[in-house]
């Protein structure tokens, strides 16, 4: 799947005429952080995937149950439902591609979007899921969706390739204090 | 893990940022599943595309031609285009269409396409659907992406069946290269030789390692030696695993003998997985260039060292065991010794610079020819 970014595209045109490249850009922060309807901490509790039956024929859904440790923006209760288009029943699976998967135990810093009636109820499809990994130390960290380490914010949305990132991705907490000050600003304005 | 151990490891992490940097050269991603041999009908229902720019026909033809010049690369399979107009999810048909909705679902805001794919046991491709989002003005031209909405059909259909073939997107995956593959639609109206080499690794040939890995009892007597430098000297508590010493060391071997053979970090999983689950070949993805021989980053390792231990415990239903060597100071210092050794040190050299550099934290260079 490709995706394509109207605001980039239109600056692209607009700085260079018809551009040779940077037509599409990934969401960035704070298009992540201001088109989210709830932005949350989750660990997977549970992933099932089940048959539904669909206009077109029959598709596979997967339902992820999240314990909430954090809300970021927005509400949610201590437990709450994603569905995701796609999945694992028995021997076949139905993968649509990008689709973010989850695991059980994992934890994720999610932002959910405002309809959650699409294939994928997360922001940007999968750019709205980072995942949280634990350092030797005890300190959790912050990767993007496909594992790049995050030095930054600023950085998501730049597509850097991997040689040009950090070894170490940013603690938790900063990331959460920068999603924050992000909402805080939103509601100011 | 011990001060000393952390450290070594931690100057390690610049050498794998180096090797990490050399990896970007070229380097497809795939996504783990292909197509049994033979021929695989996209049946083709996209109404319309009359007047199209680049004098196709229709947007079908238009698809056609992207099938074609995938077609062009592939050995052992072919594309061919069918005619029936049903859409169905689920029915093993390959069907490409417009429309606005994903099986009822919505399309997020920016997606111009999407590729379904359905696989048996998650290795064997029985169904992709290709769905266009019909909220877009589509013609089939050449060059640059064109202001006012109008989307190429033929470049698109050229990434959606890339992901329909079993390709992924490379940007994504650690790499840095030109594709058509890339998540990021461009200007790109054509394959690269990135994409041709991503599909030939899975559907191609392959080719025979032009490198010589040190026989495997060199490998496991190395292992030995670091089993007991973790045991007595960094007296290392035990890790839970599922591989046991041999596996790990023949598996990591093979998988750093892919990633030597130009396959990327997916392709080598792949290809080092299948020799366990299914006695697949052991060709690999193109030679390796003369000159110093890199190795991959460690995180990736480190990620096949996962599949790894979930093949153990999935596939070979092995008993959960133990090791005073961790995953990851196994993918760490396997993957140094062997770098070691595939620059020019010998099997003695080789193991006392890697225990040295545990001890010490200081890497030592490779050995000269």
């Amino acid at each position: 799947m490709q995706r394509v970014s109207w605001l980039a595209l239109l600056c692209s045109l607009l700085m260079t005429g018809v551009a040779r490249s940077t037509t599409v850009i990934p969401p960035t922060f704070e298009s992540l952080v201001s088109t989210a309807n709830t932005i949350f901490v989750g660990e997977v509790m549970d992933v099932r995937s089940d048959w539904v039956n669909t206009r077109q024929g029959r598709a596979i859904k997967t339902r992820v149950t999240f314990k909430v440790e954090d809300v970021w923006k927005g509400t949610s209760g201590t437990v709450t439902q994603l569905e995701f288009l796609g999945g694992t029943v028995g021997e076949m699976t139905m993968k649509v591609h990008g689709m973010p998967e989850f695991h059980e135990g994992q934890r994720s810093v999610l932002f959910v979007s405002p309809n959650v009636r699409t294939a994928s109820p997360l922001v940007g499809f999968w750019h709205g899921r980072l995942r949280i990994e634990r350092d030797l130390n005890g300190v959790d960290r912050v990767r993007t969706h496909d594992g790049r380490s995050l030095s930054t914010p600023t950085e998501l949305g730049n597509n850097r390739p991997s040689y040009m990132l950090s070894l170490t991705p940013m603690r938790l907490s900063d990331f959460a204090s920068a999603v924050r000050g992000r909402v805080r600003g939103e509601r100011a304005r | 893990m011990s001060p000393r151990l952390r450290r070594a490891l931690g100057l390690l992490s610049i050498v794998a940022l180096v090797a990490g940097a050399s990896q970007t050269a070229g380097g497809y991603s795939t996504l783990g599943s292909t197509w049994p041999a033979g021929t695989v009908t996209m049946h083709l229902s996209l109404s319309g595309g009359s007047g199209l720019s680049d004098g196709s026909a229709s947007y079908n033809a238009a698809v056609s031609s992207a099938m074609s010049i995938w077609n062009q690369s592939l050995s052992r399979i072919q594309f061919a285009a069918g005619s029936s107009t049903s859409r169905g999810d689920g029915d093993s048909i390959n069907q490409v269409f417009f429309d606005s909705t994903l099986y009822g679902d919505a399309f997020d805001r920016d997606t111009l396409a999407i590729t379904t794919e359905w696989t048996l046991r998650r290795t064997q491709r029985v169904e992709a659907d290709i769905i266009f989002n019909s909220a877009y003005r589509w013609d089939s031209y050449r060059g640059n992406v064109r202001s006012g909405n109008v989307w190429d059909i033929r470049r698109v259909a050229l990434h959606e069946l890339g992901h329909a073939l079993g390709l992924d997107h490379p940007d994504e995956n650690g790499q840095s290269v030109s594709a058509q593959m890339n998540s990021i639609l461009g200007n790109l109206d054509s394959l690269t030789a990135d994409d041709i080499a991503g599909a030939q690794s899975l559907y191609g040939s392959g080719v025979t390692s032009n490198i010589t890995f040190p026989p495997r009892n060199e490998p496991n007597a190395f292992y030995q030696s670091l089993l007991a430098l973790y045991r007595d000297e960094l007296r290392a508590s035990n890790s839970p695993t599922y591989v046991d010493a041999e596996g790990t060391v023949i598996w990591l071997t093979e998988y750093a003998r892919q990633r030597v053979g130009q396959c990327s970090h997916a392709t080598a999983t792949t290809n080092t997985l299948n020799q366990i689950t299914s006695n697949g070949g052991s060709l690999v993805c193109a030679t390796t260039p003369s000159g110093a021989i890199a190795f991959p980053p460690r995180n990736e390792g480190l990620l096949f060292m996962n599949e790894l231990n979930n093949t153990y415990r999935d596939s070979l239903r092995r008993s959960l065991t133990s090791s005073v060597v961790d995953n990851e100071g196994a993918v760490v210092w396997v993957l140094e010794y062997l770098r070691y050794r595939l620059n020019n040190c010998n099997h003695g050299d080789a193991t006392s610079k890697v225990l040295q550099q545990i001890r010490t934290g200081v890497i030592a260079a490779t050995c000269t020819a």
